[in-house]
């Protein structure tokens, strides 16, 4: 880590990959910063901000963050402070059989 | 000892782990929740490689919509109980399985008597609440559960083994609101395949398996990647 950015690995999978154009990707965060801030650093676009959070600005009920294999739901939610190094995945909840 | 016939009939995987892995999957009983596309592909395997006792559970009937995924059921079959038309189909492809059925809805109520005396659980369900119970269920009798879902042209496995992986609740602690998802018929197959391969080689006794990984088919670009997943102490159904 130099200064004061930290870099994170996002993973992507399903159809977020194609919504992002990007499978995996680094990216460079200010220390300290947040899921949330790393989600509204890739959201931008209208397509991309619908795919990850609903109308009231939470992150969608049908999308998974975890943070190094751990679900964000057990740590701080989209509060969870990400450190260098740190990867992040997000993918969308499948459910049909 | 494996019967003659059994020699012959099961040669091909004999040469993959043996008599001993042979009789593992005779005396094996695995229960299948769910006969819709997942359950389709991976009772069609399960069976064919000679799985012992294989219990079926489902509620449905077979409905014109199923066609296109749910390989255990012929234009014939619709209208019919799924779990009748899938012992049949069963029976057919290999009469040495003993098939039990159970057309029921799994509820907390009836979860545990379902699932009886089983080795193992196969996740093929298609929501979210019966498979908080089924896993809630693999955790409290010990066994393990296979995992399998799909939306699309995108599936899931992953392989939970109480005590020793993360389990179901831990990688997803909150339920997606249900609708009716569109699924790729042959996205069924991968996953299915994949979830029989793992049940196969856990009874056998042979090669490694997806505890702590979920893996994420992508039909559409065609690649597997997998995500690590580790317990949470505070997931409520397995307290890490």
């Amino acid at each position: 880590m130099k200064g004061n950015v930290c870099k994170v690995r996002v993973r992507l999978f399903g159809d977020l990959a194609e919504v992002f154009q990007a499978r995996e990707e680094e990216v460079e965060l200010e220390r300290a910063s947040s899921i949330q801030g790393l989600l509204r650093l890739l959201c931008n676009s209208y397509q991309r901000r619908t795919k990850i959070f609903d109308k009231s600005g939470e992150v969608r009920s049908d999308i998974n963050i975890l943070r190094n294999g751990r679900n964000i739901a057990f740590l701080n939610g989209v509060e969870t402070e990400l450190d260098d190094g740190d990867v992040v995945s997000v993918f969308p909840r499948m459910f049909g059989g | 000892m494996l019967a003659e016939g059994e020699l012959e009939r099961y040669d091909r995987q004999l040469k993959l782990f043996g008599e001993k892995g042979q009789r593992k999957l005779k005396n094996a009983r695995v229960f299948v929740a769910g006969l819709g596309g997942l359950g389709s592909a991976v009772l069609n395997y399960l069976a064919v490689a000679g799985v012992g006792t294989i219990r079926i559970v489902d509620h449905g009937v077979v409905e014109a919509t199923n066609l296109n995924r749910q390989i255990l059921y012929s234009e014939d079959d619709i209208g019919r109980k799924k779990v009748v038309s899938a012992e049949e189909r069963l029976r057919a492809l290999n009469s040495e399985t003993e098939v039990e059925i159970i057309s029921r809805t799994i509820d907390p109520g009836n979860v545990d008597e379902l699932v009886g005396d089983s080795d193992l659980i196969v996740d093929a369900m298609d929501n979210f609440p019966a498979r908080y119970l089924l896993n809630a269920t693999a955790l409290r009798k010990n066994i393990p559960l296979f995992h399998g879902a799909v939306h699309g042209f995108y599936g899931q496995a992953t392989t939970i083994v109480p005590k020793r992986t993360a389990c179901l609740r831990c990688i997803f602690p909150q339920a997606p609101s249900p609708k009716a998802v569109p699924v790729l018929g042959a996205t069924c197959g991968v996953v299915g395949c994949i979830q029989a391969t793992e049940v196969i080689k856990h009874v056998a006794g042979v090669g490694g398996s997806l505890e702590n990984r979920l893996l994420i088919w992508d039909g559409l670009n065609c690649t597997l990647r997998e995500i690590d997943v580790e317990k949470n102490p505070e997931c409520k159904d397995c307290q890490g």
